[in-house]
């Protein structure tokens, strides 16, 4: 039987992701963030208690991956402890945190939510929730209500006392001021609690102490650059050069291509007679601006170009991708998105030309190598689909679309057991990926597996319940149970469904 | 509110976001505690020898200017008008034009055609400090939504001519001689396509004896009724307005006379194309590095200024930003809106002020030479007071007669909104500032000692102009949804003083770009005759020089813009003088 792939016809599935980095972690808005919502601060705070073995075990596990930043690997494996113990705080809190960390604000928003339902007298399940708020909706102040609630339980909350502290900001800077300070009396290292004070008294142009307290926030993290930014401001209004200057380097050793940061050190030097040196700053400013001003412009024309291939306007869709390709030809996500949409016109050779360029800008990207597979595939070249799509799994083993297609050629080579492994992960990965269920239980009926072919089918229809492929593929494989009123009723919902929908040449009669 | 100025990673990002975002920027800039309106203003020092008394009314300048809805709902309804003085009828005595905008309802059911309910003014000067209006009948009314305009004899016939920014198309009003004008902005090809035009400047580029036009877009016209007020603002309950970043930029024009009535339209040709699309408001010709060309500054809002640096033959090359125009020194995009330009520290080459933002200080660029210019807000103890206002129109301009240059500024929120934040110290109405340069290189603002009691508003466009002709420099200023105000210079410091209206005979008749050099007592000045300064506006186009205690200028050097110099010596001081190329000079 030919494998038809559900709604998508007979094509393996494309990965529309633009090639993403594995999250990082980005200098959060509101610095305090970042130290509170690590994984080893949490759990150096409260030691995790567990009914299950299993939900023990997928913790650790993801506890691990979350080490790495690997928060993909952090959410399957902390799902699988929730499908344990749903009712698991610390289970729920973790989760939300790597939620959190993917950016998936409404997710983590509710099981931090959750979180503080199921303990409202836990002081990190408030402050958590309101540095998920905060962090899902900067600027508006959301998370200060938990805060407040994390520190009526726990009036030592560092952490709660300085983003409270942020969110009153400048409108309340009173208010703000002493919270600060009643941070640092308890924990006098901590870096954020100096920095927001240091832009108080900036405010308040108190600037020696201001200059104080960022010193002071240096001096806790060299590496942070927004203290040291904050200080090359004050400087150059005191219009301390020379110190102005060391700073305006000490970032730009981190930060090459910051331009502002470059334009003030070029005034700085001007200032300090510096004239040539200064004006060469300058000018680099300009080149690193332009230059983000350029990649900025080519991101748009590609996310145009992504978009319109979405709305299946392949048209549009090469032409804003081209556009950007003329603009810088080893732009990695141009030249990705250029093949899917020459392979979506059926001009295979182009779009292998241009998947295997991005793989070649890009072999880290994961995505690319899939689509490169795919492609291949639709050539009929298995081997090196498959070589692909398991450099593409490599780099990234949680890309349900990648298991699906390796299933799918697994199945075609009569491999058939691993196969199903491959379809089984892209469903675990992917609780709603029907095609994934769809092939698995053709890959189970092949191999005469009728029971857990039905189940495979069953979960299918109950996801898409008006695909008559999956009406059809469950007829037949009632037949083959000897469910004969089962599967005519199959077939006629079949029928009907395929009735009711526009015809779809691919689909089997 | 978030405490700390965010990193500099997500700062592309605030720049995305709304006018409100910039509340973060403060964090990040100074932020001095000044008390606005009738609060305490603690930062005093005045010198008493600097005095304005209020006329508007007593001298007849009641015509109300429109700008859209009071509730202030689209971003066309905020950004007000100009003004300018001409001696339209050469009197002898200036003229005022005032600008005035539309409503939004009139902008959609009329286009270009004429709008019901609104006109430009025109102020004739009576002589006597009173004014009559008498645009309707000059012809000048325009009936259109106005953003600026500038005053120049662009067809060398001796009679000063106005253009006229719109939404919409602009005007090119011929001064006929006789008290009348006529519109021939198409005949003469700088009507231009139906977009939003804000800024006008004439300067000859291209020194070939004909005045040519630089203009300014802002926004294109698609977006800029779109109504809804979906952006939050500091915590005020309800929205605000959202704009202009994330909508599109309009390009500016740069028009170069053919000397025949006409203009061809060359801005890509000459390299002064807005490739970016940034939201041009005022654009000023002077020549920053003396080379002799008129190089071209253009005030963009929340984006990097322009400045284009006339390399001869027709061409320009952007340089703001590694001549250290673009930014001030923190390197961050401002809201730039007014432009005063001047040689406020007397070294030979024109410095200048960018209006800005609430929360951002205005910007002062000093102009060190060697195509290099610094930002001094702080040294010049311009950046704190400055900081808690709105800024627009804004000029150099010597108050007292001393020889040094002062400084004026018309200011004013963009959200009515602002009157209803709590603990918010920014006010929508908002009382000008004077800052008198009494030390070479620093300012005090002394305008609650120099300004009467004035009700204040949320003021525009902003020109001096001695209009009573007795030797002090005079300011009006354009207010949102009232009447102009028009302070008169009742300063009594005794100071001598010299205005000179230039006459081009190879040059441009109005001999815009000419650069005069004067000595007199221990001090040298220098100054430009320019088009197109301040806010969308029109300065006096007589250059007023005070010269202190000095009885006469030792020696006057003038720089035509055809080329020649010639220098004069010992003119008596308290005259207006007429400088003909070539001829001399006779007192009016």
């Amino acid at each position: 039987m030919m494998f038809v792939f559900v709604g998508r016809g007979a094509h393996p599935t494309f990965s529309f992701s633009m090639a993403q980095p594995k999250p990082t972690w980005r200098p959060p808005l509101i610095l305090a963030f970042g130290l509170t919502l690590t994984v080893g601060l949490v759990l150096a705070t409260e030691a995790p208690k567990f009914r299950t073995l299993q939900a023990k075990a997928h913790y650790e596990k993801a506890i691990e991956f979350s080490e790495k930043s690997d928060w993909n690997g952090a959410v399957l494996e902390l799902n699988r402890a929730f499908g344990h113990e749903p009712a698991n705080l610390q289970i729920l809190i973790e989760l939300g945190i790597a939620y959190g960390e993917l950016k998936e604000w409404q997710q983590a928003v509710r099981l931090h939510t959750k979180a503080v339902g199921l303990a409202p007298s836990s002081a990190r399940a408030h402050y958590n929730l309101g540095v998920t708020l905060d962090r899902s909706k900067p600027g508006k102040g959301l998370g200060s209500e938990e805060y407040r609630k994390a520190l009526q339980l726990n009036a030592k909350d560092v952490n709660s006392l300085v983003n409270l502290a942020v969110n009153l900001g400048d409108q309340e800077s009173a208010q703000a001021r002493k919270l600060l300070e009643e941070a640092l009396q308890l924990d006098p290292k901590n870096p954020e609690a100096h920095l927001n004070l240091g832009l108080l008294h900036r405010n308040a142009r108190e600037h020696k102490s201001a200059v104080a307290s960022f010193e002071r926030a240096i001096e806790l993290n060299p590496k942070a650059l927004e203290p040291r930014r904050q200080l090359v401001s004050i400087l150059v209004l005191d219009e301390r050069w020379d110190e102005a200057s060391k700073q305006c380097e000490q970032i730009l050793s981190q930060a090459p291509e910051d331009p502002d940061i470059r334009y003030t050190y070029g005034q700085t030097l001007i200032r300090k007679g510096l004239t040539v040196e200064g004006r060469e700053e300058l000018q680099k400013s300009q080149a690193s601006r332009q230059k983000r001003q350029r990649s900025e412009e080519i991101d748009k024309l590609v996310s145009q170009g992504v978009s319109s291939l979405k709305k299946g306007d392949i048209q549009n869709s090469l032409e804003r991708l081209n556009e950007a390709l003329a603009k810088d030809a080893s732009h990695a996500a141009a030249q990705m998105y250029s093949g899917l949409a020459l392979a979506s016109k059926g001009d295979l050779p182009q779009a292998i030309e241009a998947l295997s360029k991005a793989v070649q800008l890009e072999p880290g990207n994961a995505r690319a190598h899939h689509n490169l597979g795919t492609v291949l595939l639709q050539t009929g070249n298995t081997d090196a689909a498959l070589q692909e799509f398991e450099t593409a799994l490599q780099l990234d083993p949680y890309f349900p679309e990648t298991h699906n297609n390796i299933g799918l050629v697994l199945s075609g080579s009569q491999q058939v057991e691993k196969a199903v492994e491959h379809f089984e992960r892209a469903a675990e990965l992917n609780p709603q990926y029907v095609e994934a269920i769809f092939n698995m239980g053709l890959a189970l009926r092949s191999s005469n597996r009728i029971d857990e072919a039905l189940r495979a089918f069953r979960r299918a229809a109950r996801l898409a319940p008006r695909n008559p492929q999956v009406q059809l593929a469950m007829g037949m494989t009632l037949k083959d149970k000897g469910d004969l009123k089962g599967s005519q009723e199959a077939l006629a919902r079949a029928k009907a469904l395929q009735k009711s929908q526009p015809s779809d040449p691919r689909t089997p009669q | 509110m978030p405490l700390k100025c965010p990193s500099k990673a997500l700062l592309s990002e605030m720049r995305q976001l709304p006018r409100f975002s910039l509340q973060l920027l403060s964090f990040g800039l100074l932020a001095a505690i000044v008390v606005l309106g009738t609060d305490k203003d603690p930062l005093q020092s005045g010198s008493g020898e600097i005095l304005f008394r209020e006329i508007s009314s007593k001298a007849g300048l009641n015509g109300i200017t429109r700008s859209g809805s009071l509730q202030k709902t689209a971003v066309i309804e905020i950004n007000g008008s100009g003004l300018c003085w001409l001696d339209y009828d050469n009197d002898g005595f200036l003229d005022l034009y005032v600008v005035n905008g539309s409503t939004v309802e009139e902008l959609r059911s009329s286009g270009t055609a004429p709008h019901r309910g609104t006109q430009n003014y025109l102020y004739r000067n009576n002589g006597n400090r009173t004014f009559t209006e008498v645009g309707e009948n000059a012809g000048v009314s325009s009936k259109a939504w106005g953003t600026g305009c500038a005053a120049a004899d662009y067809n060398n016939d001796g009679f000063v001519d106005l253009f006229v920014t719109n939404v919409g198309e602009c005007r090119l009003f011929k001064n006929r001689g006789d008290g009348t004008f006529e519109d021939v902005a198409k005949q003469a090809k700088v009507n231009g396509q139906f977009s939003w035009y804000t800024g006008a400047t004439f300067g000859d580029y291209d020194n070939d004896g004909y005045l040519d036009l630089f203009v300014t877009g802002y926004l294109v016209p698609t977006q800029i009724m779109e109504a809804p007020k979906e952006c939050n603002w500091k915590g005020f309950s309800g929205s605000v307005y959202c704009g202009p970043t994330g909508m599109k930029g309009a390009p500016d024009v740069l028009y170069r006379n053919n000397g025949n009535g006409t203009f061809t339209e060359v801005t890509a040709i000459a390299g002064v194309a807005d490739k970016d699309l940034l939201f041009g408001f005022t654009a000023t010709f002077e020549d920053f590095d003396n080379d002799g060309n008129l190089d071209l500054f253009v005030a963009n809002d929340r984006s990097r200024n322009y400045l284009y640096h006339n390399k001869g033959g027709g061409n320009f090359e952007e340089v703001g930003e590694i001549w250290g125009v673009a930014y001030p020194i923190e390197g961050i995009a401002q809201a730039n809106m007014g432009v005063a330009v001047g040689d406020y520290d007397a070294n030979g080459f024109m410095d200048v002020l960018v209006t800005t933002f609430a929360q951002e200080h205005y910007t002062l660029y000093k102009n060190a030479g060697r195509q290099l210019f610094m930002d001094v807000s702080t040294e010049s103890r311009l950046a704190m007071p400055t900081t808690p206002f709105l800024g627009w129109g804004a000029f150099f301009a010597d108050l007292d007669n001393d020889g040094r240059l002062d400084l004026f500024t018309a200011n004013g929120h963009v959200y009515p909104e602002a009157d209803k934040v709590a603990n918010l110290r920014e006010k929508y109405s908002q009382r000008p500032l004077v800052f008198r340069q009494a030390t070479a290189g620093t300012f005090t603002e002394i305008g609650q000692q120099c300004l009467p009691v004035l009700k204040t508003h949320s003021s525009r466009g902003a020109a001096y102009a001695d209009f009573d002709n007795d030797g002090d420099l005079d300011i009006a200023y354009t207010n949102m949804d009232a009447a102009p105000t028009l302070l008169e210079n009742v300063s009594t410091s005794g100071n001598r003083w010299l205005s000179i209206k230039t006459v081009g005979r190879s040059s441009n008749r109005d001999a815009i770009g000419a650069r005069l050099r004067i000595k007199a007592g221990s001090r040298q000045q220098y100054a430009t005759v320019r088009s197109g300064e301040s806010y969308l506006s029109g300065n006096d186009p007589r250059v007023h020089f005070g010269l202190g205690p000095a009885d006469e200028v030792a020696e006057l050097q003038v720089r035509w813009p055809s080329g020649k110099e010639e220098v004069f010596t010992k003119i008596r001081a308290n005259q207006v003088l007429i400088l003909e190329e070539g001829k001399g000079g006779s007192p009016r």
